[in-house]
């Protein structure tokens, strides 16, 4: 299911004095199995842009192509996309509106037409994959922990079965215990169920565990496209556009001016302290 | 400035009670900036909703310049002393033009209109948002919007000012914006910082760190101290910076580094001596 954009140009209110250019040409092809990032400062086009993914935005110029299907054609189902390209917007939680947590899960699923033999299995998985035991089913979303009312959203998501998964700022105010709990799930769905991920964040340390490619995005273009290492590794560059880069890379970059001729595109913890332990061993400190 | 005595607090009752704060004893001093962190749950916004009468103890005393949060005669005087920022922008927003905003509290202070004409740009120059006196909130970034909520609590010339995870849904720049704006009224006015955070890199320049787990302070002391805890600090389901934690494994494998490590440039300096 790779997903396309052809210069894609969004404006909105166009013809208006008070017509704003979202998107400028933006060229993107996505393929099956990845795990891509999108970074860039507030007002640069990250939310415009997932909102082309599905259709729930067309573009003024330019085409989306999902899965060889224009989704601007006739003949193209919508629903049909938005049942494979899930998308998880900011702060779903936000959205919970169900007596249980189970009718919220399979809210998406019954109005898609999937049997009520089918939703029960599909409830469970969804539960189980994103790690909320199976006695919470019948409890109110609402009494759940900010964290928990978080993956009960996301199942929602996943019990449509899902190829591809959207997540726009996936762990915006949790604590760092509900951050790494929600992460560790959406790795396994990647990971053991291949679904794609797209990513959008403003967390460094959460796109440098996440992804493997980077996007960068200023002004409605995108800037930048390359591994989520390389990108990184251009400390100057995104610091210049208001962007963070993760400590680990910080601290290497800090070492090369010092003269050690370290890597920088690491991205954990372990990747910086293995090339910081055998660069030691390799004596090319250059102090 | 902030002080709490034997300070419980209880939401429900019966089998529906939950303790969300119990048995807190703390002094914030005047002129220190005091970070406070923990999981959700922990009971962090319940005791910061206490410094300003929000909410009030269940048991125990929360003292705000000395005045009790239970006198109600207090109410208006202890908001006035200790402002609070929130986390999401959107919600703090009430009029449509930025400088009516700031013009907000005043107002309902009963501070005289010339006053207030004197004091609102003074604010937004403090926050350094002069300039955008005429522009609609809803047209500013999440960091300018954080700030023109930090310059409304300013203009009622306050001495404390809580800050409940003020940046958690700004980009990076606007993180930066916030913290720098809230760094420099601390070192600058005097100003008692009480800031919440779930980001441990916003901890690093506190005079003193307070770790929340289950309604109490678990842990307490100087950032340095607080951060070289990893392993506690990992118990309690909290991080610590990437940094500290890349000294601590350095550590482990045997390179000779501080163990009091916060900063990029510190364990820059620490291995490149």
């Amino acid at each position: 299911m790779p997903i396309e954009l052809h210069d894609v140009t969004h404006v909105y209110m166009p013809d208006t004095p008070h017509a704003v250019v979202a998107l400028a040409g933006v060229n993107l092809k996505i393929e099956d199995g990845e795990a891509l990032g999108i970074i860039g400062p507030t007002g640069s086009g990250k939310s415009t842009l997932v909102q082309h993914l599905n259709g729930l935005l067309k573009p003024t110029r330019g085409r989306v192509v999902v899965d060889g299907h224009n989704l601007a054609d006739k003949g193209t189902s919508l629903r049909a996309i938005r049942r494979k390209v899930g998308v998880i917007f900011q702060y779903p939680e936000h959205q919970l509106f169900e007596e249980t947590v189970a009718k919220d899960i399979a809210f998406g699923p019954l109005n898609t037409g999937v049997n009520s033999a089918e939703i029960g299995q599909r409830v469970q998985n969804a539960m189980a994959m994103v790690g909320l035991p199976p006695e919470l089913a019948d409890r109110s979303p609402f009494e759940l922990s900010g964290g928990q009312m978080r993956r009960v959203a996301i199942a929602g998501v996943l019990a449509m079965r899902p190829q591809v998964l959207v997540l726009d700022e996936p762990t915006a105010g949790l604590d760092p215990r509900g951050r790494n709990d929600i992460l560790k799930h959406i790795q396994e769905l990647h990971t053991q169920h291949g679904v794609t991920l797209i990513i959008v964040s403003h967390n460094m340390e959460d796109i440098a565990r996440m992804t493997k490619r980077l996007v960068v995005m200023e002004g409605g273009r995108i800037q930048m496209d390359g591994s989520t290492a390389q990108v990184f590794a251009e400390t100057e560059r995104l610091t210049e556009m208001g962007m963070g880069t993760p400590q680990v890379v910080m601290v290497m970059a800090g070492l090369r001016r010092r003269g050690y001729c370290v890597r920088l595109d690491v991205q954990t913890v372990a990747e910086a302290r293995d090339e910081i332990l055998s660069c030691l061993k390799r004596g090319q400190a250059g102090a | 400035m902030i002080s709490a005595r034997g300070l419980s607090h209880h939401y429900g009752s019966g089998d529906k009670r939950v303790e969300a704060l119990s048995d807190i004893n703390l002094t914030v001093e005047a002129g220190e900036f005091v970070a406070i962190i923990g999981p959700n749950g922990s009971g962090k916004s319940t005791l910061a909703k206490h410094m300003n009468a929000l909410l009030l103890p269940s048991e125990g005393v929360m003292e705000i310049k000395g005045m009790d949060t239970r006198d109600s005669t207090n109410l208006w005087e202890i908001r006035r002393v200790a402002g609070m920022v929130f986390q999401n922008p959107d919600n703090q927003m009430v009029a449509t033009m930025v400088e009516e905003d700031v013009a907000f509290g005043p107002e309902n202070l009963g501070i005289p209109a010339d006053e207030i004409r004197r004091r609102v740009p003074a604010a937004l120059t403090s926050v350094e948002m002069a300039g955008f006196e005429r522009h609609a909130p809803h047209h500013l970034s999440g960091g300018q919007k954080q700030r023109v909520a930090i310059a409304g609590i300013l203009a009622m010339q306050p001495e404390i000012i809580i800050l409940d995870e003020p940046t958690a849904m700004l980009d990076p720049a606007g993180r930066r914006e916030v913290l720098r704006t809230v760094e420099k009224l601390n070192r600058e006015r005097g100003m008692t910082v009480v800031h919440i955070t779930h980001f441990m890199d916003e901890v690093v320049h506190a005079d003193r760190v307070l770790v929340m787990n289950e309604g109490g302070v678990a842990l307490e002391g100087k950032p340095k101290d607080v951060f070289a805890r990893v392993q506690l600090l990992k118990d309690f389901g909290l991080d610590v910076p990437a940094v500290a934690e890349l000294a601590h494994e350095l550590r482990s494998h045997g390179v000779h580094v501080a163990d009091d490590i916060m900063t990029v440039d510190e364990l820059v300096d620490a291995l490149c001596p």
